[in-house]
């Protein structure tokens, strides 16, 4: 008898653990706990729609452990969801008075995270400055400056010619961005409109990226004003 | 009997902590549905010129790539636009899915659908429900989508398929994908507007660019004097360019000669020299011997090529061994191959006076005035 009553308790003890225990737990028509853990680290993303808490006990790791084909963000905010956050540090740029003997430079900043992805890519829209029907002709792969001829190029890393100018991608603690090789080299300068000028080939905290500028013009170039308006557009996969 | 209680009351707690490791070792996914992977949104531009699709209130499209991991029937799927990921759906401000329509769907493995747009923020493909394989792979662009108009804004989509036509149901897949507007990068340099010009009796050159810092002074005299039997000659010469993006044109401008009420009769067509008559004429041109014993003049140089350098003479003044004179005419521009601009040449300028047996005697002056006018 005792061993029927055993048995019972055991199959009712099977049943609880096989069914799913997230439908009774953590969550009301107000609030969600999401993804709460019992261990070293504490509840992420308790919230509402107008509140939200994020806590955190002793983390062991944080950070991103990857292979080519998995990856685990380890640390309390690890959230299921997808996170892209851009924001543009510097977007108005002056390149001063273009000439035809020495080289105009310019930087801008942007930075992206991209949380719980598989990667990202940044690229570049928008034509080459213009004054009018006048263009600044887009300078080829592998260009270094020329003054006296028409460039236009940009690239995302640190510069010594023709000036010491640009950062290289700024990862912070854990970030994987990364300027594409088209965009990599020192010193040398090209634009193609809607080209990947960066990228992150898995889940990336925030990368600082400065983009550096250049402009030559030939001698002859007409004068006036020469102006674009670029945009970035970061493309993530989840 | 204590001692079995005791037993079974161990053997029971023992059991206990299995089921209790069970419970956090054999967890389930407490959503239904299942989880949309490879997934992306990716802005494109579209009636807006070279927005690149992140512009903040463009009118752009909004191409979703996708994998579903069910197999099974699919007869709708639901976008919807949030601000925040899960949890209550907050429109983004400015965002305008009711003029979507259904783009490109070519290439995708789910297709045939038609677009329902009534729901601001929420617009769903609709479809006759048939099946899909596990793992299809859906691209599907929804055009004249109006962006969030807050710069730099993080937005997420919300994707959901149904075996329903009409998105009603349960979902069958769900996943999340996110995108931001940008704010755009405004770029901008100024070339300044140039000219170049110079007059002088001569005019140097510098490396071999014709060099406005090497021009003589302009007080110049015929070779000869003047008489009824040959033609005296002088020259001078000017340099000029721009990058003006119509070019330039040089205006020649000042009397004839004149010797108090006395002058030389300006050459009012381009003609040749006449010994014995009253003429003044000039032109820009290599003459030769046809016009005086000792050949005057020569060609622009360097020579035009209608690409850097595009100065020529005017016709009337283009011509050797004709000339003429009318103070306001245009004697040369830019022009070569299309108004434009240039680098620097010299023009030569030649000088003939021609006078009859009668002219009273003299000195005979005049004051030229050249008149570069760029054009940007």
């Amino acid at each position: 008898m005792f061993r029927w009553i055993l048995g019972g308790v055991f199959v009712f003890l099977m049943l609880i653990a096989l069914t799913p225990s997230g439908l009774y737990a953590q969550q009301s028509p107000n609030f969600i706990l999401d993804e709460g853990v019992i261990g070293s680290s504490g509840s992420n993303n308790a919230s509402s729609d107008s509140y939200s808490s994020s806590s955190s006990t002793s983390d062991i790791s944080v950070g991103n452990t990857a292979s080519g084909n998995f990856q685990i963000e380890t640390g309390s905010k690890t959230t299921r969801d997808p996170t892209l956050s851009f924001k543009m540090i510097d977007g108005g740029s002056s390149l001063g008075n273009l000439s035809a003997t020495t080289a105009s430079m310019t930087t801008t900043s942007f930075s992206v995270l991209n949380y719980t992805s598989y990667g990202y890519v940044v690229q570049i829209f928008g034509p080459p400055p213009t004054n009018g029907t006048e263009t600044i002709q887009s300078s080829p792969i592998g260009s270094s400056s020329t003054p006296g001829t028409d460039q236009f190029g940009i690239n995302l890393v640190a510069n010594t010619l023709p000036y010491t100018i640009g950062s290289n991608p700024d990862n912070g603690q854990f970030g994987f961005g990364q300027a594409s090789p088209d965009y990599s080299s020192p010193n040398q300068y090209h634009y193609t409109s809607g080209d990947t000028i960066a990228l992150a080939p898995k889940s990336s905290g925030e990368t600082i990226y400065t983009i550096s500028y250049l402009v030559n013009v030939a001698a002859l170039k007409p004068g006036g004003t020469y102006s674009t308006s670029q945009t970035i557009v970061i493309t993530g996969t989840y | 009997m204590k001692k079995q209680i005791g037993i079974y009351s161990r053997l029971l707690t023992v059991l206990a902590l299995v089921a209790a490791s069970l419970v956090q070792a054999i967890s389930f996914n407490p959503v239904g549905a299942s989880q949309i992977t490879d997934r992306s949104l990716k802005l494109i531009q579209g009636a807006d010129a070279d927005n690149g699709g992140s512009k903040a209130g463009g009118l752009v499209k909004h191409e979703f790539t996708f994998t579903l991991p069910t197999a099974g029937s699919v007869g709708s799927i639901k976008f919807e636009y949030c601000t925040i990921a899960s949890g209550t759906c907050v429109l983004p401000t400015g965002l305008v899915t009711t003029s979507a329509t259904l783009g490109d769907e070519s290439t995708s493995a789910v297709q045939g659908f038609t677009m329902v747009n009534t729901t601001n923020g929420a617009p769903y493909l609709t479809r006759t429900a048939s099946a899909i394989t596990a793992n299809a792979i859906a691209v599907l662009r929804l055009d004249n989508v109006t962006n969030p108009t807050t710069v730099n804004q993080t937005f997420f989509v919300r994707i959901s398929t149904f075996a329903s036509i009409d998105t009603t149901g349960t979902a069958i897949d769900t996943g999340t994908v996110t995108a931001s507007t940008a704010e755009p990068i405004i770029l901008s340099g100024t070339m300044p507007e140039s000219l170049v010009f110079c007059t002088g009796e001569t005019i140097s050159k510098t490396a071999l660019v014709p060099d406005c810092a090497t021009a003589t002074a302009g007080a110049i005299s015929f070779n000869q004097l003047f008489s009824p039997t040959d033609t005296a000659t002088a020259t001078s010469q000017m340099a000029a360019s721009t990058n003006a993006g119509f070019g330039y044109a040089i205006t020649v401008n000042g009397p004839t000669l004149t010797s108090g009420s006395n002058t030389v009769s300006p050459m009012s067509s381009s003609t040749a020299g006449v010994k014995g008559l009253s003429q003044f004429g000039m032109n820009l041109k290599a003459n030769t011997v046809a016009t005086s014993t000792v050949a005057i003049g020569a060609e622009v140089d360097p020579i035009s090529n209608a690409t850097n350098y595009k100065g020529q003479a005017i016709i009337g003044y283009n011509a050797a061994d004709t000339f003429k004179f009318i103070s306001g005419d245009i004697i040369a521009d830019s022009s070569d191959g299309g108004a434009g601009g240039t680098d620097a040449q010299i023009f030569t300028a030649s000088y003939i006076v021609n006078v009859p047996g009668s002219q009273p005697a003299g000195t005979y002056t005049t004051t030229l005035t050249y008149i570069c006018t760029p054009k940007f």
